[in-house]
């Protein structure tokens, strides 16, 4: 069951994958079992063929969202802080910026790569950031920027952390169109992806 | 004769047109905070108070109708003005990039205030450059000095009508910009020297406070590029057809919007349709989607009576290399040969638009120039079809010592490339030189010709300048 389980989140297929998740609940196998040793490496089967070329991002995000779905049948089993698999990610487009369609791709990726993600919308100042953080406790915050006038913004945030002492606790991560990754290292951030992939075989490296 | 070529047909084109009106209608264009809201309300249009704005189809016609078909972008002096009106198309650079090829490494990195300096100066010496965008950020000037320093750079630097591509911050400084560099504003409005792009966020949503600016710009006189860029299968639908549905939904419910704050505003429409790669999730402008989108796009809006943009010259390759080429060829061929007003997505720029290489610039004019001479077609009268040299040169004789052919080589009978190479091939491995080097003596020769001529506009105006943008004046 597992074989298939695994295979219909290659698929995408959500009647099998969720039919399958319940029956394997069923039959005894414990929530973090299912995750590890179905979900997770079917999206991983998934990740590659996407890495290689091999599969096109729509492809990519209904695997994903068959995936979410599993999850929310495993979660009211899971133990506190259990259900969210790899972490919490927050993530926002900063200030002064309405574009969030990578932004929404990369919080797609990572909710189906086994992460919990937070997504902050648009416009998200740096204050919000740092709320967001003393409130969810995530792993990473992810931070896009389009216009070349916010990404200011991205090391304003970065410095926010480190005055209210959150600075250490979390991993920020940073991307978009005019984002490079010695921009990245100047304004002292962990992470960068040059598209939604990268980005989030990236976050998987942070939380290691 | 002129190249026209068409690539939908009138049913098609009017079935676009009407699903954009349909979308405005229909679902309607978020303008969230834009202070013409209340203007659009009593003009007959449906507002909510997300700022969603619904748009009758009568208002965005007779907006459309008030568009000028003809329009100017001046330059500093009428040698280098910029007037839409049909019967060619124009080249700008695009923008605004934050990061530059650097030429010695090859690496990329952020772009600085000297990538922006050299770049205003190699484009200003290229004559087939006909209107520079703020197309590069100097990363390495403090943020709240930034932009009038950028601005002080480029109007300095170059003679070229100039467009704003982000939003100003300072439209007071502006304002004394416009003066400056005009007169005053009523010169200004006569021969406007400045422009600004006002950008729709696909799908569906233009910025308030972007919009204000924009109208307030209009009302001095000043083009608005009314400019469209969705994302076919991520912020617009995946078919070219819906994606060009969407296009002109936003630009027109933009327009209308601008018409209804500053009537027969000059208008242009901006057509930068992409694709979203499905497997790279990158953004793509180089492929043949955004090349068929952006021709169409041209046909619909000069139906409409607008003149239009097209990012001709785009492509998605990180180097000058063979892909660049094809690229570029292809979609500025479509373009011109559409008769786009004016296109942008080249002249120094790799990467979807996003990289600035130096080096580029001399290319992009080539491919231009070629496109441009190509879409004139051939001109064929009496006077070329030189009747009577074939009784005089005879069966079996030659052309070459025809008095014509003499006249009309040195007129530019043929097109003479400055990048391209047709040397016999040992004669190319010999002089070791490719296509690059051409392209980079060509800028070497430009920056060195600044350096005797000096900088645009007078001692007065720089000076005034300089105070209003914070600028100490070093040479």
């Amino acid at each position: 069951m597992k074989d298939q389980l695994r295979q219909a989140i290659i698929d995408g297929d959500a009647g099998v994958a969720t039919a399958m998740t319940q029956a394997l609940l069923a039959t005894g196998a414990s929530p973090r079992e299912v995750l590890d040793e179905a979900l997770l490496p079917g999206m991983e089967v998934v990740g590659v063929r996407m890495r290689e070329g091999e599969c096109f991002i729509p492809e990519v995000l209904l695997s994903a969202r068959v995936m979410q779905a599993c999850l929310d049948l495993l979660r009211p089993q899971m133990a506190e802080g259990e259900g969210a698999g790899l972490g919490t990610v927050v993530i926002g487009t900063v200030e002064g910026d309405l574009h969030d369609i990578g932004k929404n791709l990369v919080s797609m990726l990572l909710q189906g790569a086994g992460f919990s993600v937070l997504n902050l919308g648009t416009g998200v100042t740096a204050a919000d950031f740092v709320a967001a953080v003393r409130e969810h406790a995530p792993r990473i915050v992810g931070m896009s920027a389009l216009l070349t006038t916010t990404l200011p913004h991205m090391g304003e945030t970065i410095a926010l952390l480190k005055a209210e002492g959150l600075r250490d606790s979390v991993r920020v991560m940073v991307g978009g169109a005019p984002v490079t990754a010695a921009w990245a290292e100047e304004i002292g951030a962990d992470g960068y992806g040059a598209n939604a992939g990268m980005a989030v075989e990236r976050a998987k490296e942070l939380v290691g | 004769m002129t190249v026209r070529v068409k690539w939908l047909t009138a049913s098609e084109r009017e079935a676009v047109y009407a699903q954009a009106l349909d979308i405005l209608e229909r679902v309607g264009m978020r303008m969230k905070g834009a202070a013409v809201l209340p203007l659009l309300q009593e003009a007959g249009a449906d507002v909510d108070d997300a700022g969603t704005v619904r748009l009758p189809a009568e208002l965005v016609e007779r907006a459309v109708a008030t568009c000028p078909r003809d329009l100017l972008m001046a330059g500093e002096t009428p040698e280098q003005d910029v007037v839409l009106d049909g019967s060619r198309t124009f080249f700008n650079v695009s923008g605004c990039g934050a990061k530059a090829l650097d030429q010695d490494t090859g690496a990329v990195r952020p772009s600085t205030l000297g990538d922006l300096r050299d770049g205003t100066i190699v484009l200003d010496a290229t004559p087939e450059l006909d209107v520079v965008w703020t197309f590069l950020t100097a990363n390495d000037v403090p943020l709240e000095r930034r932009e009038l320093v950028e601005y002080y750079t480029y109007l300095t630097e170059t003679s070229k009508p100039v467009v704003f591509v982000d939003c100003p911050e300072k439209t007071g400084h502006v304002r004394r910009i416009f003066e400056i560099v005009s007169g005053d504003l009523e010169r200004f409005r006569q021969r406007p020297r400045m422009s600004l792009l006002c950008a729709a966020r696909s799908p569906l949503e233009v910025n308030g406070g972007l919009l204000d600016v924009a109208c307030e710009f209009a009302s001095l006189g000043a083009p608005i590029w009314v400019y469209s860029m969705p994302i076919s299968g991520a912020t617009a639908p995946v078919t070219p057809a819906g994606t060009l549905a969407l296009l002109w939904a936003e630009v027109l419910g933009t327009l209308t919007a601008i018409q209804t704050a500053a009537p027969s505003s000059p208008i242009l429409a901006c057509c930068g349709p992409g694709i979203l790669d499905m497997r790279y999730t990158t953004m793509s402008l180089g492929n043949l989607e955004s090349t068929l989108m952006g021709a169409a796009a041209v046909e619909i809006g000069h139906h409409l009576g607008i003149p239009v943009h097209n990012s001709g010259l785009s492509t998605d390759a990180k180097h000058l290399g063979v892909q660049a080429g094809y690229e570029k060829g292809l979609k500025v061929m479509a373009a011109v040969a559409t008769g786009a007003d004016i296109c942008s997505g080249g002249f120094g720029f790799l990467d979807s638009s996003s990289t600035f290489s130096l080096r580029a610039i001399p290319v992009d004019a080539e491919i231009a120039a070629m496109a441009t001479l190509m879409a004139r077609g051939i001109e064929v009268t009496p006077d070329t079809l030189l009747a009577d040299s074939f009784e005089r040169v005879g069966i079996g004789g030659d052309f070459l010592r025809e008095k014509e052919t003499r006249r009309r080589v040195r007129a530019g009978e043929h097109y003479v490339p400055r990048i391209g190479s047709r040397l016999p091939f040992e004669q190319w491995i010999a002089e070791g030189r490719t296509e690059v080097d051409a392209a980079d003596q060509a800028v070497r020769a430009a920056l060195d010709a600044r350096e005797q001529r000096g900088p645009h506009l007078t001692e007065d105006q720089r000076r005034a300048l300089a105070e209003v943008c914070d600028v100490t004046i070093t040479t």
